[in-house]
């Protein structure tokens, strides 16, 4: 079959890419375009190179005027410094979470000292208390007090890149408010198919919550309607540590099976097959439009409309030629989506999936059917998708296969109920309780699945940023694996095997040879951390709570930066004044060998000797501990500073070279350096208002230098 | 009426369901255990016009004597056309409707 969207799609996909990598212009992409397309007129010879061309500059041009162009009434072109307060329309169904509302708000007018500026372009991201009645709606005028700020970028090795995910959604600035900063102005609805699709989720979701208790009910919110902040942290890192955190992520297969189920019921209401296909693509568009339209629901939802689209057109559906077309239309509407996760994420698995299903089938072993399909559909999806998850989360899943195995199929049957009980529940409420019993029974054997998947020893593992060389040889070993024609002989030796035997001895040597000696203050709100990579492998990881309540540091932060280094193990791990269920992240990600903590931070822990299977606790003296692990003296004092005394090095002698964990409002840093080399991390502003003092060469902040190499 | 394989899967499923689900009902202590002010957020949301009393005195505001009159007047002027008619019942004010509003739906 003839399949030209693929190519054009890949020539959008590369030339986004190469206006990224070039930073070029709008202007000088715009003069690129403008003579590649005359050279593909003026030579009269239309071939595949040339049309290839002019795709590749469109799509430059299309990724450089989304970022480079800003108009005169763009909010990037204000002095955001002079804002008192916004007029926004509420663009979105806000979320929430916690004590917060959130919502992307597009912009009316801005309100500085001089007055109002109408005319105002741009969206920005809101961040409101709960504690706001009414709530804010979808089409809702507001005005809110507030400054607006630029969102920061990440501090840490592995972090969240917060600020690039909202440029992605060409959003470059953020607002906080308070209850009392905002006030309803009016309404203003201008998509009415968003409005009545955010009535039906309302409507969707009070039968949800009221036909299950409520734990349950939270994590079938997550997996019917993608919405991840309603599950508990636990339970979404089992989810993680298992591989199967896609579930809870609104995707092809939630679209595929709203499209069965619907297509199935109109069936047998007696509906005409081609109206029926029209409702469904009505449906399944409502559907995405509720979950947030993130890429991985497009994708999925062009893909579903062309396939309901060629039944209404009585044609033949190509899985290929369709993947393509979504991520065509996705890339020319919205070029910066190349870059999103859930885009790259959601491409590799379904292109894997389409690719390679036939392969994979047939090289697995003759097993039943029922097994054989689902397993073959992960492998295939894995296959593709392993090295986007190991840059992306820097972990991959050794029990991924058989953890999804399990929770695939039964997150599939638990959808199927779940619609059910909506279907009843618009019409019945009584009825959806009895889906709803159904659907709580099942999820607590899902649960009860993940949870003890995720005991078992090395379930994920940790995985530095991969190698680029690495990650395109590896693409096209797959690529060319189920061509059994394609292949180079030299001197009798395949290439594609000897491909494949070095990817695998490159992985493993990736994975298992640890780094260089070094020592690592990293910047987290609320906690002051050192990590120590000491000569012999040993690791070691100092906590210190601080004034600020710490939050989800430890998980948010702390966990991704320990994986982006590759840490599978910690053999001792230091608590100082924090919270024990703020550490509770550290016991589920990693292999956790000495737990040394004080009074404050052992509070919540059973005091039994082990923790986690193989570890155990020490408690120490609250002012004054002393501990040795393995291979460096620890001494933490109840003052600002820990020592780190290690023999072996020349650079730390035992005078005291000093990690410097400040407590809120006070700064050490130049007095001690005085008599002793001092290592702190100045991006830390929580605790550095502003840089320390630099005395001579004694302060090594990491903040600015990175690492602390330890040399033997 | 013929159905494909994937259809009769999801009939099935939906038929188990049910009988499950009844089981559960009828044979076991299951309760949806519905509760208003978590203190870590996620939507809650009381029905106006299929909660019991004893599901509307969990609203912040509505009390035992309030809650039946919420009942009452479903049963005289039917269910609620929108969540604002619940200001129609002796009890709520204005004040009293702006707190509750964010856990309700029709």
């Amino acid at each position: 079959m003839n399949r030209p969207v693929f190519f054009l799609a890949v020539a959008l996909a590369a030339g986004i890419a190469a206006a990224q990598i070039t930073g070029v212009h709008y202007i000088a992409a715009l003069i690129l375009l403008t003579a590649g397309a005359a050279a593909h007129f003026a030579f009269g010879k239309k071939t595949d190179k040339t049309i290839f061309l002019v795709f590749f500059l469109l799509g430059g041009l299309l990724y450089s005027f989304q970022n480079t162009y800003i108009s005169v009434n763009s909010i990037r072109s204000f002095d955001i410094k002079g804002i008192k307060s916004v007029k926004v329309i509420v663009g979105d169904d806000p979320e929430q979470s916690g004590s917060k509302i959130y919502f992307y708000g597009r912009l009316l007018s801005v309100y500085t000292a001089a007055g109002e500026s109408t005319g105002v372009t741009g969206k920005i991201r809101v961040t409101l208390e709960k504690t706001i009645a009414p709530p804010p709606k979808y089409g809702d005028i507001l005005i809110v007090k507030g400054k607006l700020r630029e969102p920061e970028p990440p501090k840490n090795p592995g972090e969240f890149d917060y600020k690039k995910y909202l440029a992605f959604k060409q959003v470059y600035f953020t607002l906080y408010a308070r209850d009392t900063a905002v006030e309803k102005q009016g309404q203003s609805i201008g998509n009415y198919f968003k409005y009545f699709s955010y009535k039906c989720k309302e409507k969707l979701l009070s039968i949800i919550y009221t036909s299950l208790p409520d734990a349950e009910a939270r994590v079938l919110d997550g997996l019917m309607l993608g919405n991840q902040r309603a599950i508990p942290d636990d339970v979404y890192d089992e989810f993680k540590i298992t591989g199967t955190v896609h579930i809870l992520a609104v995707s092809g297969m939630n679209v595929g099976m709203i499209a069965l189920f619907a297509f199935f019921f109109l069936k047998l209401a007696g509906v005409n097959r081609k109206i029926a296909a029209a409702a469904t693509m009505v449906l399944v568009v409502s559907f995405m439009v509720i979950t947030g339209a993130g890429g991985s629901i497009v994708r999925s939802t062009l893909m579903s409309c062309m396939v309901l689209l060629a039944v209404i057109l009585e044609r033949d559906v190509d899985a290929f030629n369709s993947i393509s077309v979504a991520a065509f239309a996705i890339l020319f509407f919205n070029p910066s989506e190349l870059y999103d996760v859930g885009f790259v994420m959601s491409f590799c698995a379904a292109f894997g999936i389409i690719y390679s299903l036939e392969w994979v089938n047939k090289s697995l072993p003759k097993i039943h059917p029922w097994i054989k399909e689902p397993l073959a559909t992960t492998v295939a999806a894995q296959l593709f998708l392993t090295p986007v998850m190991a840059d992306t989360f820097h972990q991959v899943s050794i029990i991924a296969v058989l953890a999804n195995l399990a929770i695939v199929p039964l997150s599939g049957t638990i959808s199927i109920i779940g619609y059910a009980m909506w279907l009843t529940g618009v019409f019945f409420m009584r009825a959806a309780g009895v889906f709803g019993a159904a659907a709580w029974a099942l999820i607590k054997v899902m649960l009860l699945i993940t949870h003890l998947a995720a005991q078992a020893p090395y379930a994920a593992i940790s995985v530095k940023t991969l190698p680029v060389l690495f990650t395109l040889i590896y693409y096209i070993f797959f690529i060319t694996l189920p061509h059994g024609d394609i292949d180079l002989k030299i001197k009798n030796m395949s290439l594609k095997s000897a491909a494949g035997i070095i990817l695998a001895f490159w992985a493993v040597f990736h994975i298992v040879v640890p780094s260089n000696p070094a020592l690592t203050c990293p910047a987290f709100r609320g906690l002051n951390a050192a990590f120590i990579q000491a000569p012999g492998n040993k690791k070691i990881l100092v906590i210190k709570g601080a004034d600020i309540k710490p939050g989800t540091a430890v998980r948010s932060s702390m966990v991704p930066f320990l994986r982006s280094l590759g840490i599978n193990n910690i053999d001792s791990l230091v608590l100082y004044t924090i919270p024990a269920k703020e550490s509770i992240p550290l016991f589920m990600n990693f292999r956790v060998k000495h737990v040394y903590c004080d009074a404050q931070s052992k509070t919540g822990f059973s005091g039994e000797e082990t923790i986690n299977g193989s570890s155990y606790y020490k408690e120490g003296n609250d002012a004054f501990m002393d501990l040795s692990p393995d291979m460096a003296e620890i001494t933490v004092k109840e003052a600002d500073f820990v020592f780190v005394n290690y023999p072996e090095t020349g650079l730390l002698s035992r005078q005291g070279a000093v990690i410097y964990l400040p407590q809120s409002g006070s700064n050490m840093a130049g007095v001690l350096s005085k008599k002793n080399r001092v290592i702190i991390n100045s991006l830390n502003n929580g605790f550095f208002r502003k840089p320390p003092a630099i005395a001579g060469e004694n302060i090594f902040d990491t903040g600015r230098t990175g690492q602390y190499k330890m040399e033997l | 009426m013929h159905f494909t394989k994937e259809e009769k899967s999801i009939l099935i499923t939906i038929l188990a369901a049910a009988l499950l689900g009844i089981i559960i009902n009828v044979f076991t202590a299951y309760k949806t255990g519905l509760k208003v002010n978590k203190p870590d957020g996620g939507p809650v949301l009381i029905s106006i016009n299929s909660a019991a009393a004893e599901e509307l005195e969990e609203l912040p505001g509505i009390g035992a004597v309030t809650a039946q009159r919420i009942v009452k007047y479903r049963e005289v002027n039917g269910k609620f056309k929108d969540i604002g008619g619940l200001k129609e019942v002796k009890g709520i004010t204005q004040k009293k409707f702006d707190k509750l509003r964010q856990y309700i739906t029709l």
